[in-house]
């Protein structure tokens, strides 16, 4: 029976993963051409035992934004779905995003101006700490979208720059 | 020790974990520190309402408050510190300095003078040479600080350093010190009572810092031998004795590669490194500071200990941040939290699963602290131990501590404060994408975990934003077909 069908995203290419049930703690999982026969018990504290191929190791899972963050082997990975509707973030797209939830503490750019691609447009403070956003793409300052003393969530646009 | 204890806590701190470990809890109000854990008024008055005979001001906000100590003495409570006067001394860098040069200290060269014309701070500058440290007179934990590398950015970073100071510590006076490289940061930490005694419990190595920031600590320092240890302890009691200092501190040197070391500061507070003197000691460094509070005298409390260093110890220091993406600090809900038991294996913690780590904080989720009987044996532990640790719903730098403890600059103990900034690809990791282990991992983890989570989904309501994990419900991908 097959449990589980999912579309990702790894090293920008379209990866199918798929699980299928073979009974008791028994799955078939398949990562792109490969296939896997798992033995997956659920642990107390969250953890998931996962056998493969002899090798035990224990797996947390947890969503984060819009990845998913799995925790294998002594290790952590961000994985991002595949997911119909959201547009691929596209690479230096002109838009200077709040990269955490913050204050705006100065803008240092105002419409109309030049900006080369690694000049500081924002500064953030978050967690006692103050940090510098860089432009990202070097173009023309298009629009400043907040105002100094605003606090901002994680992914609000706060400047547009038209591309050069 | 038999005593109740009353948390104080901020809105967003309701549920933390000091206000579900104290007796009892006293809301302060508010949510920035602002309203809540700067308003030395508000504490007091907790106190008052609580009746409590002490308060303890832990190792962030007014813990180095001189004004907040002294409204406490004058209010006939007793501060678990040192007393103000000493504070005083101590907790400005400029006077520090000033002191530390009175018992015949090297300081770091410097001009810790009047620094707030900016004309005067250039010329100061040029003649320090580059190089240097722009740091915040009240400044500590990194705040108010900047490593200036050549002229032209040195009235950016004072800028944002006195801004910084003025926030965290409203006061944006600055002083310039040479940048001393190679060099390690060794730190003495000292005990005082009211009985004019003062001793060394010995050293920690702080060198592997980020944004000027310790993040991993040991004791000993794999620098500094018996002949060493006794110089620096010598140095570091005579400071604090000549300032009358009478409680837990630390007195800061940069050791160069020669041998010699230099004043850099003293902290008259408990440290976050603590655990690490304790567990190569086995004191409990916030019960004598109790102790000696409540009058009692260090050679009394510590008669027949040995109190050279037994083993090692190492505390790794857990932040929400992506060191992989420039210490970028996350908030957000954690999601998961899985911290390791075992023998020799402390976890000082601050977060459970649940908890929203908020943007008022720094962003310090728990320290992981190791004890063995050597270094090597440590440095093992503590990557058995990170591998075991989980913190899930926003990034952590686990893996990126995971990956300096298996450094072999740091197997090695060739530490200095510039370590990570001469790592660039151990800072940023490995650029390879996730195994298939790890989709089989989510893809496990996912399935296993559905039919807990449906039942969850209908008591609760479907308000907050979807997560990739609800969208998937929503496709009713499980079972469904």
């Amino acid at each position: 029976m097959r449990v589980f069908q999912r579309d990702f995203h790894r090293a920008g290419q379209s990866l199918q993963v798929g699980v299928q049930h073979l009974g008791g703690d028994r799955y078939r999982v398949e990562v792109g051409g490969e296939a896997y026969e798992v033995s997956a018990t659920p642990m107390p504290g969250g953890a998931v035992r996962l056998l493969v191929g002899g090798e035990a190791f224990d797996a947390y899972c947890a969503s984060a934004g819009r990845t998913i963050q799995v925790r294998v082997d002594g290790r952590s990975w961000n994985l991002r779905p595949d997911e119909a509707g959201v547009a691929e973030p596209e690479a230096n797209n002109g838009l200077v995003e709040a990269p955490m939830t913050g204050t705006v503490l100065k803008v240092l750019v105002r419409p109309g101006e030049t900006v080369r691609a690694d000049q500081d447009v924002v500064l953030l403070t978050a967690m006692k700490m103050e940090h510098s956003l860089e432009a990202g793409a070097s173009g023309v300052v298009a629009k400043v979208e907040v105002e100094e003393g605003q606090t901002v969530e994680q992914g609000t646009i706060l400047v547009r720059i038209d591309r050069l | 020790m038999g005593i109740e204890s009353v948390a104080i806590h901020s809105d967003p701190d309701a549920d933390a974990a000091h206000v579900r470990a104290a007796t009892q809890a006293f809301p302060l109000g508010g949510d920035s520190p602002g309203e809540s854990y700067l308003c030395g008024d508000r504490i007091l008055e907790a106190a008052k309402a609580t009746d409590a005979q002490a308060i303890h001001p832990g190792y962030g906000f007014l813990s180095e408050d001189v004004d907040f100590a002294r409204a406490v003495e004058d209010s006939g409570l007793t501060f678990i510190g040192p007393d103000s006067r000493s504070m005083a001394l101590m907790g400005s860098k400029r006077s520090a300095r000033e002191a530390a040069r009175s018992s015949n200290l090297s300081v770091v060269p410097g001009f810790d003078g009047d620094l707030r014309d900016d004309q005067v701070l250039v010329e100061e500058a040029d003649r320090i040479g580059f190089p240097l440290m722009v740091k915040a007179v009240a400044g500590g934990g990194g705040v108010g600080m900047r490593l200036v590398e050549q002229r032209a950015d040195l009235l950016d970073a004072v800028r944002a350093c006195r801004r910084e100071a003025l926030a965290a510590f409203a006061d944006d006076q600055l002083l310039l010190e040479k940048l001393v490289r190679p060099a390690r940061h060794v730190e003495i930490q000292v005990l005082g009572d009211r009985h004019g005694n003062v001793i060394s419990l010995g050293e920690r190595e702080c060198s592997i810092q980020r944004r000027h920031q310790k993040i991993i600590e040991e004791a000993p320092s794999p620098a500094v031998d018996a002949d060493l240890r006794r110089r620096m302890s010598e140095a570091a009691v005579a400071t604090a004795k000549s300032v009358g200092y009478r409680s837990a501190g630390t007195v800061e040197f940069l050791l160069d590669e020669k041998g010699a070391f230099y004043f850099l500061e003293m902290n008259t507070r408990l440290q976050v490194e603590h655990p690490v003197t304790e567990m190569v000691t086995g004191l409990d460094l916030v019960q004598l500071q109790i102790e000696v509070a409540a009058g009692a005298s260090i050679t009394d409390l510590l008669a027949g200990r040995n109190l050279e260093p037994r083993g090692h110890a190492i505390e790794a220091r857990i932040y929400a941040e992506s060191p992989e993406d420039g210490y970028l600090p996350g908030a957000g809900q954690l999601a998961q939290v899985v911290e390791p038991r075992g023998p020799g294996i402390r976890v000082d913690s601050g977060v459970h699963p649940g908890v929203e780590v908020s943007v008022y904080y720094d962003p310090l989720l728990a320290k992981l602290i190791v004890h063995a009987p050597d270094r090597h044996a440590a440095c093992r532990k503590m990557s058995a131990a990170l591998g075991r640790c989980a913190y899930l719903g926003i990034p952590t730098n686990v893996d990126f501590l995971h990956r300096i403890v298996q450094d072999s600059d740091f197997l090695a103990g060739h530490l200095r404060t510039d370590f990570l900034d001469r790592k660039p690809d151990l800072v940023r990791g490995s650029q390879e994408p996730p195994p298939d282990l790890a989709y089989v991992a989510a893809a496990l983890c996912q399935v296993l975990a559905e039919p807990h989570k449906q039942r969850q989904a209908d008591g609760e309501n479907r308000s907050r934003e979807p997560g990739p994990w609800r969208t998937l419900n929503g496709l009713r991908l499980w079972g469904g077909r």
